[in-house]
């Protein structure tokens, strides 16, 4: 071999010590941004059943069934959303480990569906947000046509 | 033996199925980005046409103070916009940079594209920590 090969083997051929190191520091953010999520969600659930609402003294009970709602719903976004994200981090971390390319198939998988996700979410509340525009301009419309 | 170019990871390295997964991701990923900026260019818009009405309400609750906390509303949106705006514009180059990195067989391109995402994510995470502070004191208040 005439020149030495300075990028470590990881798929069968070769794959430079920069690429591995961004993609090592991208897998460890995307994972520490999933499990802080996770967290939050956790304590957002404990804090809608037994913290203070918000400029309360006393917490309604409808109030607290709202912010109930609320948190559920957040986690059931949430934590689909989440977990594509940590496979993501968890397969692309056991790549480099394990210099197997069905790991990393795996994250970029996981990273695809991740983006889809949000994106399919961006969407619907869209959708809902266009719904609110119009009913809110035919509310107004009819509003002025019955005076 | 010859010395292995950039390009060969994408040669060898990059299966057909890990480069479609990419180019979807990049193709959300675009597509996130550029909801974004509408949403920032209209939150700024928003910002400029409500400011007057904002302006005269706060000048008949508190008319002494009132220039430095017109200030601050309007640097809070500004900063928002902006900051929003440098998220999306992370989320764009991973975007470009990885559909052009695929195409062109590029890793120089493709270390771009993971960059700007790293970034992102880094930033997101910090963000994510203080949601997490925010949460553990609205536990304990």
């Amino acid at each position: 071999m005439e020149n030495q090969q300075s990028s470590e083997n990881l798929f069968g051929l070769s794959i430079s010590e920069e690429t591995k190191q961004e993609l090592k520091t991208l897998s460890t953010w995307a994972r520490i941004t999933a499990i802080a999520a996770f967290v939050s969600y956790g304590i957002s659930l404990i804090v809608a059943f037994i913290g203070r609402q918000y400029g309360e003294i006393e917490p309604t009970g409808a109030s607290r069934v709202g912010s109930i709602i609320g948190a559920l719903i957040m986690l059931a976004i949430g934590i689909p959303l989440n977990l594509y994200l940590l496979n993501f981090a968890k397969s692309t971390l056991a790549s480099l480990h394990s210099a197997d390319s069905n790991n990393l198939e795996d994250g970029f998988y996981n990273l695809r569906k991740y983006f889809k996700f949000l994106g399919i979410l961006l969407i619907i509340v869209l959708i809902c947000l266009g719904l609110v525009v119009v009913f809110a301009m035919l509310g107004a419309l009819i509003g002025g046509l019955n005076r | 033996m010859d010395q292995q170019t950039n390009s060969d990871i994408f040669d060898y390295s990059i299966s057909p199925t890990m480069g479609a997964n990419l180019k979807e991701a990049a193709r959300w990923c675009r597509f996130l980005s550029i909801v974004g900026f509408i949403m920032m260019g209209l939150l700024f818009i928003g910002g400029v046409v409500a400011a007057p009405t904002i302006i005269s309400l706060f000048n008949s609750v508190m008319p002494t103070p009132f220039p430095l906390v017109a200030g601050a509303l309007i640097a809070i949106v500004v900063v928002v916009v902006l900051f929003g705006a440098f998220l999306y514009s992370l989320l764009y180059r991973f975007a470009s940079y990885t559909r052009r990195a695929i195409e062109a067989n590029d890793e120089a391109l493709f270390i771009k594209g993971l960059r700007s995402l790293k970034i992102y994510f880094i930033i997101y995470g910090i963000i994510a920590i203080l949601g997490v502070l925010v949460n553990i004191t609205n536990l304990f208040r």
